[in-house]
């Protein structure tokens, strides 16, 4: 039996005696069953030995009751330990509903292993439909309660955004003190004809999670998907895009942001497909690592044949604000076409001695020097953040990261 | 209210500055000049505390709170917040950095070692404007980041606008009619007149006389090989004009 199964096995057996599994969950168990976890060799994994963070048996995380604040600029759905706990919606927009798994959401379903994990667990997807433009933003809140080093937290969410819709979604978690586990989340979507998605993620678990968002999204005719990752908690954090530009005129944007500190890791992992003539994507990442913490990006754009007129870009910067922190950037084109404008550029700096005594001798301390040098580094990004309130809540996450560790003293 | 007793100090174990004494009292301003490479700059970096100079002996003492402390045991920042300026040669481009923000950053840093209390963000601009109007100059300054596509000219105004801003006791001016033309000179010496009080003191940092016509100073002290080989009042500059450096040191 594969090392995959004896991790899983006792969840899927908890699982299957609530909801027995289907063919589909079936089907990618036995997948699993003959692989073994994936090692160097695989270019997903270079840089990260995935097996030491997953080869503790797991079971499946409690559900708890938890009361809940609503805030009124958004409506908000909220997962406990993984489980759709409650809906709180007052739109005509947006309809939810639970799906069984065997549902093929997506024309290209990813075969990565630890979306199939996802699945591998059976339960129900839940399916959210945006039928017309909303205009208060959509919150998927995520709240840990209790979690130990072997509970395994698995949301599965699918988005539909049906023509000319428009949205804003933010994905957020709240970690109510748990000790570690996995999570592993799958966020898909699917944005029809001149639709528009703009998906804010902040990855948030506790810094003794191992944690998974895998983002996978397909965009049709002239639709939009912008999206902006914060990857800032968890003791490795990986999130994991895959973009499907399938019609013409469909368009992505990503930006990004991680914050590694101490001894964790955050990886990001991108791929971007344009599979027809005239799709546009835009990515734009940057990281600060600091201790002896440790980041991957590994951005990859594919141009399919005949997939003329595209225009891809990709940029990744890195600010290292220690000796022992480790940065590998990995980018990545594969074009099979002439006709295209692609550009990729990575670079990896330390923060400019010049620049601190220059602060330094205007009376401000070290520390909060260092501080107002890699709050401008990283305000590129949040500085795109279009929706206020979301801005605000991003920026107060970072700010909360980069001070742990009493480094950064409060402006 | 400054006293530099027997300075030696260096970069990379090299000796630059080999035994200076110097004595400024409030009012007053001080010129030093000298050839390139006689460790002029050097002197600069040394009272700001850079980490790259080390000082093998001597002592830099600043009245603080009426006691003379030797400030080579404070950290830069910490010495900044005691009333030393240093107003670089270069001015530091910091991107991404609004010049308004860094300003209040500065000038709260200072007074939270004061035990003033510090200024909102609203209250610190209306404060700097005031002071941007004193000193002639245009408020899109304030727009800007720190140093970024500045003109040499408007680099050295900012200095001169931190200095108003944080109104220190010393002020350090290194070379800082480099690279103006006489407009933007005469600008920036009109910005240091003004500044110019019977509290705090000036030390002019200037391989040339042409500075000294529009900032008069009260001595002139002559640099050569890590000391100061001859003081004197503002006719010294004037020889230093005419007849050179060569002649003042052989």
């Amino acid at each position: 039996m594969g090392q995959i199964v004896e991790s899983f096995e006792k969840v899927w057996a908890e699982a299957d005696q609530s909801h027995p599994p289907k063919n589909f969950v079936r089907r990618i168990r036995k997948e699993l069953e003959s692989s073994p976890w994936p090692d160097r060799g695989h270019e997903d994994f270079k840089y990260t030995n995935i097996s030491k963070y997953l080869s503790s048996p797991f079971i499946s995380s409690k559900k708890e009751l938890f009361l809940i604040e609503n805030d009124n600029a958004y409506h908000t759905i909220t997962f406990i330990n993984g489980y759709l706990t409650s809906k709180n919606v007052d739109t005509q927009s947006i309809q939810i509903s639970e799906l069984e798994p065997e549902s093929h959401f997506l024309e290209k379903p990813s075969t990565q292993i630890l979306s199939l994990l996802n699945w591998a667990q059976g339960g129900k997807t839940v399916h959210i439909q945006v039928l017309s433009t909303c205009t208060k933003p959509l919150f998927i809140q995520y709240i840990n309660v209790g979690s130990d080093s072997q509970s395994l937290i698995q949301p599965r969410i699918a988005v539909a955004l049906s023509p000319h819709a428009k949205i804003t979604i933010l994905e957020d978690t709240l970690d109510m003190g748990g000790s570690g586990g996995f999570v592993n989340k799958l966020f898909m979507a699917t944005l029809a004809e001149g639709s528009e998605l703009n998906h804010y993620r902040i990855q948030n678990e506790g810094h003794k999670a191992t944690s998974n968002g895998s983002n996978q999204v397909e965009v049709h005719k002239d639709a939009s998907y912008k999206t902006w990752h914060f990857n800032l908690g968890s003791l490795l954090g990986r999130e994991a895009s895959q973009i499907r530009l399938l019609e013409e005129g469909a368009r992505t944007q990503l930006k990004g942001l991680y914050l590694s500190t101490e001894n964790r890791q955050l990886d990001q992992h991108i791929e971007v497909f344009h599979d027809s003539p005239n799709t546009y994507s835009k990515q734009h990442f940057k990281g600060i690592l600091r201790g002896k913490s440790k980041a991957v990006f590994n951005g990859r754009i594919y141009v399919a044949k005949g997939a003329s007129g595209v225009d891809a870009r990709q940029l990744n910067n890195n600010l290292l604000l220690s000796s022992e922190a480790e940065i590998d950037t990995k980018p990545e084109l594969i074009i099979e076409n002439s006709d295209v404008k692609c550009s990729h550029g990575a670079t990896v700096g330390q923060l400019n001695p010049d620049q601190i005594f220059y602060l330094m001798a205007r009376g401000i301390p070290a520390p909060q020097a260092e501080e107002i040098i890699c709050r401008a580094f990283a305000e590129e990004i949040l500085f795109s953040i279009e929706n206020v309130d979301i801005r605000k809540k991003v920026t107060r996450a970072c700010a909360h990261v980069l001070n742990q560790g009493g480094l950064y003293a409060p402006v | 209210m400054f006293e530099i007793k027997n300075l030696h100090a260096g970069i990379a174990s090299k000796e630059v500055i080999k035994g200076l004494n110097l004595t400024v009292n409030p009012g007053e301003v001080h010129a030093i000049m000298g050839p390139n490479g006689s460790g002029k700059s050097t002197f600069s970096k040394v009272v700001a505390g850079h980490s790259d100079y080390e000082v093998s002996e001597g002592e830099v003492l600043l009245d603080i709170h009426f006691k003379m402390k030797n400030i080579l045991l404070l950290t830069p920042d910490e010495r900044a917040r005691n009333g030393i300026f240093l107003a670089f040669q270069y001015p530091t481009e910091v991107p991404g950095v609004n010049n308004l923000e860094f300003l209040r950053a500065s000038f709260n840093a200072t007074m939270r070692e004061q035990g003033i209390q510090e200024m909102d963000a609203s209250s610190f601009e209306a404060f700097v404007l005031k002071k941007i109007e004193f000193l002639g100059m245009k408020p899109d300054f304030l727009a800007r980041q720190v140093n970024v596509d500045f003109s040499g000219g408007e680099k050295k105004r900012n200095e001169v606008l931190q200095m108003a801003v944080l109104s220190p006791r010393l002020c350090i001016l290194d070379e800082i009619d480099s690279g103006l033309d006489v407009d933007s000179l005469k600008a920036v010496a009109d910005g240091v007149n003004r500044l110019r009080s019977k509290e705090n003191a000036f030390i002019l940092i200037t391989h040339y006389q042409r500075l000294l016509d529009y900032i008069v100073p009260d001595k002139v002290h002559i640099f050569n090989d890590g000391r100061i080989i001859k003081s004197g009042g503002k006719e010294l500059a004037k020889e230093v004009e005419t007849l050179g450096y060569d002649h003042l040191i052989h």
